[in-house]
This record gives C-alpha cells, structure tokens and sequence, in this order.
C-alpha cells in the first residue's frame, strides 16, 4: 500500500463469510493505518455489517484472517476484541436501561474494592471519561432517560479505552442533531491524534469529506477499492458503490394500469416521517427506496396502522380510512409482509396449509367449523401455482426463507387484498427464488390488480419491479421517480443528497 | 434438513406436529409402563374397583385441564381455576337451598359465573398487560376471599344440594361413573372446536408467534379473552360436578387443584410456551397424575415421596418440551440467517 515500515493497525486477508446461499462477503481484502479514519461504504447489503461481525469476533468466518498490528487473531466474541482493543459503537445502542450511566460504562470492568463494587471510584472514572470526550453527562442518572445522541455517547465512553486500537462506529450520526453529530466529530479527531484507528461506516458523503483520511468501498460482498479520500470524488464513490454484477431484468407491462387503489396524503409520524404524500394505483408496483433508516419500512407500517401518533389522510379506493390498527386494515384489504419473516411473518410451526389458509379461515369454514378439504384444496393450488418446494401438511420450519416468503404471499393470493405492502420481500433469498418473488409480485399487480408499495434496499430490485420509484430520506419523501427516469446513481445521489441536511 | 426438521415435516399436524406426536406417544409409553409396575408392586392396583377410582379422579382433573390447556395454548396461565371452581360450587349451591325451583338451570348460571370470572382474567392480562401469572395469581385470592366472605363460614350441607346432582355424581353408565363419561364427551368436545373451529386456529396461530399473528389482522385480545372465558367456563362447570359429589361444601372447596391441573396440561405436553400441544394429550396428562397419586397411596408411599414424584414428572416433562422446543428454534434459525450481522 504505501511506504510506512510499520505494520498496519487492521488487516483484513481475504476474508470471506456466507450466510446459507447468500454470500455476505467474498475474498476481501485491505489495511488499514495507525491512527486514520477509514471510511467504509457501499450499499444496504454489500457487507459492511457483516465484516463489523467479523472483526469483532460476532461471526466466525469461511475463510481468510484480521490481522491487528501484525498478529493474527480470532476473537471468539465482542468482549475478547475489546479486551484486545477492537470496540464496535451500532446504530442502535446496546446498554441497560435500568442501570446508571457509570454502571454502563463500566459494565464487565468493575473497579472494586475488597469483594465489593467501589462505586465512588467507578462514578469518578465515568465523569472523567465524559468529560474527556467533551459530553459532561451526570453519570448517576439512569440511562432509560438519555435521548439518543446521549445513549450513543455513553456506548462511545463505554468503547474508549486507554488501549483503544480500533473503534469501530456503525451509522453514528444517523440518529443525531447536527449539534452532537459536530460533538461526535471532535471525538473522533481527538482519537485519530490519539494514535486509535476509526472505521467510520456512513452514507453521508459531507461526513465522510470531512472526517475520512481513506475510504474502502463494498461492493455485494466485494472489496472494490481503498484509496485515499483525496483520490475519490463522491461521483466515482457512488459509481463504484452501485456497479452491479448481477443485474435483474425487467418485464415489460401490457396491461394499463387502474385508477389509484392507496393514496396518502401529509402522512407525518413526528420523529420519523414528515409530510409524505405519494399514490400508487391498481396494478401498479411502486418501490420505496433509500438508506437504512431513512423511514421507509414506518412509512409502510404506518399505513397498516402501526403507528400510534400518525396524522395525515390515507384513502383505499378513494375511501378515507383512519388506520388505528392491522386488524382494522386488513378488514379494509390492507396486507403487510413484514421483513422479519420468521419473527413476524409466518407462524413456523404450523403447517403450510394451515398458514396460507388463517387468513381466510372465516371464509373456509361453515356453520362455525372449518371445511379442512376446502382448505387443503386452496393451499394445494396456492402451492403448485407457487411452486413451494414441501407439501401442504409439512410445518413452515422445515422450509428455505425463499419458501417461507412464498408461503407468506400465497396466504394474500388467497385474499386477495387491494393494496399490498411489502418490506424487504427477498431479503436473504438467493438469486434464483429471488427472480419467482419478483414474477409473482408482477402477477399480483398485474393481474390481480392489487397496488403493491415495496420498500427494499435492493437496489436491482427495485429498478426491476417498480414501476415508480419513490426515495426517502431523513424522514422526507425526497424524489417520485418514474421507473424510465430511475437509475441507481440517481436514486443513491437523491438517497444520499437529501441525507445531508 | 435435520433429522429432527424431517421428522417434524414428515409428521406435520397443525400447533405441533412431530413433536407432539412424539411427545403424545411417549406420556402413553410413560402410563403404561406406570402401570405395570404399580400392578406388579401392589395387584391390587389393577383391580376393576381400583382402575375406577383412578379414572373417576383423572375424569375430573381432565375436564379442568382442558380448560386450562385454552390458555396455555396462548402461552399464557390461569392459576385462578381452583378458586372459580370452588366459588362456583359455593354459590350456585348456595342459591340451589334457598331456590331449589331454579332445577337444571344451576348450569347455567355456573356458566355465567366462570365467564364472568374468565373475561375478569382475560381483561387483566390483555387490557391491563398483566403478566398473567401475577394477574390470575391475584384473582386466585380475590376468588377465593370472595367465597369465603360470602360463606362466612358456614357450609353448604348435601341436603341443600338439588337431589338430581347428587345422583348424578352417583350414576353410573356401562360400569363407569357419569363424570368419567362426561368428561371424555367434554375433552373430545374441545379438542373438535380446537381442531375444526377457526378460533381454535387462531389461538393455536397465536400462541405460537403472536407478532406473526398481529401482522394477520388477528385480535390478540379476542383471542386470549376467548380462551380465559372458555377456561372459566369450564373451570365453573367441573367445580359445580366436584360440588356434587362431594356433598358438603365449605369455601375451601377444590383449593390448590391448580398445580394438579397445570401439573396434567403441561405433562400431556402442551407447551407452556405456548402453541403446541393439544387437550387429549391434557387429558392423558391428567390420567398419568391420577395413576402416579393412587399407585403411591397404594405402595403406602409417604406423602412426601409422593410429591416429589409428581414434581419430578413435572420437570421431566417441561425438561423435553425444552429441549423439543430448542430443536425447533434451531431448525428455524438456521434457514434463516439474513446478511445482516
């Protein structure tokens, strides 16, 4: 790389990490040096959290090695890193509410005196650390009343150590003011004179001019490139986060599209979402594009009436509906699939025939009693038409996720629904059940004349099915795209642009 | 694909499949093994007299645990059962010795005494978000303190009680008492509606992954209320039988059957985490505890060694639903790995 005799802090030696068909990262490979701060980019999905696993000792992977200050080492588990120096601050913190800052902070390294906890001491070190990083917090306060920002700082203080090598901060600023995220920044040039390196993972490219000595871009699990932040303009950054070595094709539309089924208007959740106004109509797939936590998925959600403190219009077929709850929205002909399949999506341990049938099980039954061939006829169609690999009768656990996906749409091709809503729908489905998710997802707009609003991160995925392409950022719905105007740069400079406050 | 993923998919049953085939198979295998030793022990154990007397007690712990199994099913309890039964049995048999006019129609008013009282627990745990151990814990003392200050302790006496319930709890249909033919029509009438009926279904759907089931449009309220009202019914109904038999009733009646009761449900193997399981399998459980407690009376056993015994089937039991349980989560998990870290 350059010249400097010095072994590098970090180095990662053709690391490579699958999760089932998914390959999460591919034979990457870079350094990084003592005391810079290295950005890590790419898309949702190109890998960065999962070699944040990797270097922490979260996953254990396929194959290659990290290699800190010249010594190979394999953390079995984030507590042997940090012992070793390797600290990992995410986007949502992890501390104990019902614990005082100091206890959080020193959580694992209890100053003790005799066989008891000297809490003088540790109250002592956390004030002191707090201060050294420039946030005065009362370290006696409970952390279940910090905002944000400030549960952030204390998991910073939590990772800043007098042997601090690596800090590793996942999306830090995505969840504060622009006040603390300059805070933030002096903690972080603090570091770096320091000497402690700091991977610096963000989609903000005004942050990453500001902080990043270098820059390494993922790209579906593969190192592209690591240069100098001199080197890298933002528009080759993003040129280089988005050439795609898969690319998934389009299918013409023949048939019109109706009038609009979902119409949203001024749809605001404070604190998540702000006066979105959009429509999708019959037979239309609109995608719903931007950053991981830009607002997407609430949007989605907001709609089938999980969010409390929603106000703005939603109309289903030109009906005003008050969305107070899943229950009241799916009587409307509202379907939500959420991302989390096995958590929220099917009840897995139930058979296939008794998942595609519960929604309709009302339907399916006569004088209060099920008619179980009528069931079993509708999931043994739903099945093949699907193509589901497993019988009816076998339990939903013993499926693929791609499976489990289908099963999960297969119950709404029994109902029917006008208006679908569907988040991250092949998240962690290989490439070729990928491709039958998107025909039916076609067939269901197309023919079944639903409105389908997806939101998804893939972006390949999205310029395939779409017909519209809506990008959210920070909360704001930022571009209405017509599916012939979109292209990845343009989605990912609307995405990233509207990030930038 | 696991073994144990195959095996699960091979036998698929809708809220258990292979497991609770397995599971179902082995408390049988349990029962009979139970069985030959006692009847090697002690002969007299496999007496025509003796074997009555276990089924007409297991006839009542039954019809009780398959009520209870309503609520298990949704991952909840309802310690509370003892207390309605007695309640119940109290009241209604009170009111029979002033009103002896009111005839078979003390069912139905047992009938709206544990709704009332289910759809109490049913509130408490959906609309308040009481974790339902605390809550039917609580309403296991308010029930109970209630009879007892209505009974200001007195007893009902057998004279009180409508002559047409004493006989019945007396009557015996092909060799076997009527509680025990009641009993089975009661389990087969549950395990029907659980089966066949859409709210068995739901309850089955959500007890197994209730934020699935939100995500369904199903009313996690109604489903969980439904099954404590039909937990108290039933629980009203086997207390007024209880009543019955027993003759003098003081407002003690039935108190402590609750840990008899979960004890059957969760060694049948309806899971305690919910879902699983099924209300014959209940009733088998209650036929096992039944079995355990006279056998042991039986050996002349202590006590003491009989409770332990009966605890130990307990853990044993959930200990296997554990481990059933783990290899189903596993299963599950290991399909499911995203990118994400």
């Amino acid at each position: 790389m350059t010249g400097d005799p010095r072994p590098p802090r970090l180095r990662i030696s053709r690391v490579s990490k699958h999760f089932e068909a998914v390959r999460a990262l591919h034979d990457v490979s870079f350094d990084l040096a003592p005391g810079e701060v290295h950005a890590l980019v790419g898309e949702n999905g190109a890998g960065k959290s999962t070699l944040v696993g990797v270097i922490t000792g979260l996953l254990e992977p396929d194959g290659g090695e990290v290699v800190l200050n010249g010594r190979p080492v394999h953390f079995r588990n984030p507590l042997q890193a940090r012992a070793a120096g390797v600290a990992a601050v995410y986007q949502d913190p992890n501390l104990f509410p019902h614990l005082s800052v100091a206890e959080n902070i020193a959580t694992g390294r209890y100053p003790t005196s005799g066989p008891f906890l000297d809490r003088t001491t540790m109250v002592a070190q956390a004030r002191a650390r707090l201060e050294d990083l420039g946030f005065p917090l009362d370290p006696e306060q409970l952390v279940a009343g910090l905002t944000v920002a400030e549960t952030q700082f204390v998991e910073i203080a939590r990772a800043v150590d007098e042997d601090l090598q690596l800090l590793i901060l996942d999306e830090p600023t995505s969840a504060l003011t622009p006040g603390e995220a300059s805070k933030l920044y002096d903690v972080v040039e603090r570091l770096r004179a320091e000497g402690t390196t700091v991977i610096w993972i963000s989609h903000r490219m005004e942050e990453i001019r500001e902080l990043a000595d270098s820059i390494t871009v993922l790209r579906d699990g593969e190192h592209v490139r690591t240069a100098p932040a001199a080197e890298l303009d933002d528009a080759e950054m993003i040129r280089l986060m988005v050439g795609r070595s898969v690319v998934l094709e389009q299918v013409a539309r023949t048939e019109p599209l109706g009038p609009p089924r979902l119409e949203v208007e001024n749809l605001t959740d404070p604190g998540v979402f702000e006066d979105v106004t959009f429509s999708v109509a019959e037979g239309e797939i609109v995608g719903v594009a931007g950053l991981v936590g830009a607002g997407r998925s609430e949007i989605a959600q907001a709609v089938f009436g999980l969010s409390p403190h929603l106000s703005g219009e939603v109309r289903i077929d030109g009906e005003p509906v008050v969305p107070r709850g899943p229950a009241a929205m799916v009587e409307r002909g509202v379907a939500y699939l959420p991302e989390d399949r096995d958590a929220e999506g099917v009840i897995a341990s139930m058979t296939i025939a008794s998942n595609i049938a519960l929604p309709s099980i009302r339907s399916l039954s006569r004088a209060g009693f099920m008619l179980r061939r009528k069931e079993r006829e509708l999931a043994a169609r739903e099945r093949t038409a699907l193509s589901i690999k497993g019988e009816i009768d076998d339990l939903v656990s013993s499926l693929s996720g791609g499976n489990r996906q289908k099963v999960a749409l297969a119950r709404w091709l029994a109902t029917e629904p006008r208006v679908l809503l569907l988040d991250e729908p092949t998240h962690g489905i290989d490439v070729g059940t990928k491709a039958q998710v998107h025909d039916m997802m076609r067939e269901l707009a197309r023919v079944r004349r639903m409105a389908i609003l997806m939101v998804s991160s893939d972006l390949p995925e999205v310029l395939a099915v779409s017909d519209r392409v809506l990008v959210i950022a920070r909360g704001r719905l930022v571009a209405d795209l017509p599916i012939a105007e979109a292209t990845s740069e343009r989605i990912l400079t609307h995405a990233t642009a509207g990030a930038a406050r | 694909m696991s073994a144990a993923s195959g095996v699960v998919a091979r036998f698929g049953l809708a809220g258990g499949g292979a497991a609770l085939r397995v599971r179902f198979i082995g408390v049988i295998v349990f029962q009979l093994l139970l069985m030959a030793v006692f009847t090697l022990a002690r002969p007299r154990f496999a007496s025509w007299d003796n074997l009555q007397s276990v089924l007409f007690t297991a006839a009542i712990l039954a019809m009780a645990a398959a009520g209870q199994t309503l609520v298990v099913l949704t991952g909840n309890l309802d310690l509370s059962v003892g207390s309605i039964m007695g309640a119940t049995a109290y009241v209604v048999f009170d009111l029979t010795g002033t009103m002896p006019a009111l005839g078979p129609w003390v069912v139905l008013i047992a009938v709206l005494i544990g709704l009332v009282l289910g759809a109490v627990n049913g509130f408490l745990v959906t609309t308040l978000q009481i974790p339902s151990i605390v809550a039917t814990l609580g309403t296991l003392s308010v029930y109970r303190g209630f009879v007892s200050f209505y009974a200001n302790a007195k007893e009902v006496t057998v004279g009180e009680l409508p002559p047409w319930t004493r006989s019945l709890a007396a009557a015996r249909v092909l060799g076997l008492s009527s509680y025990v033919w009641i009993a089975v029509v009661l389990v087969i009438a549950v395990g029907v509606m659980l089966r066949g009926m859409p709210w068995g279904r739901e309850l089955y759907a959500y007890g197994s992954n209730p934020r699935a089931a939100y995500y369904y449009g199903l009313s996690s309220t109604r489903i969980v209320v439904t099954g404590y009202i039909g937990a108290g019914i039933i629980a009203a109904v086997v207390g007024l039988l209880l009543g019955a038999q027993v003759g003098n009733i003081n407002s003690l009646l039935a108190s402590g059957i609750e840990m008899q009761v979960l004890a059957a449900v969760v060694i049948g193997g309806v899971s305690i985490w919910g879902g699983s399981g099924s209300v014959y399998g209940a009733a088998l459980g209650a036929v096992v505890l039944a079995t355990i407690n006279n056998g042991l009376v039986l050996l002349g056993v202590q006590e003491y060694y009989r409770l332990l015994f009966q605890g130990l089937a307990i853990v044993a039991a959930v200990a296997v639903d554990a481990l059933v349980q783990r290899r189903v989560l596993r299963a599950t998990r290991r399909r499911s790995v995203g990118v994400a870290a």
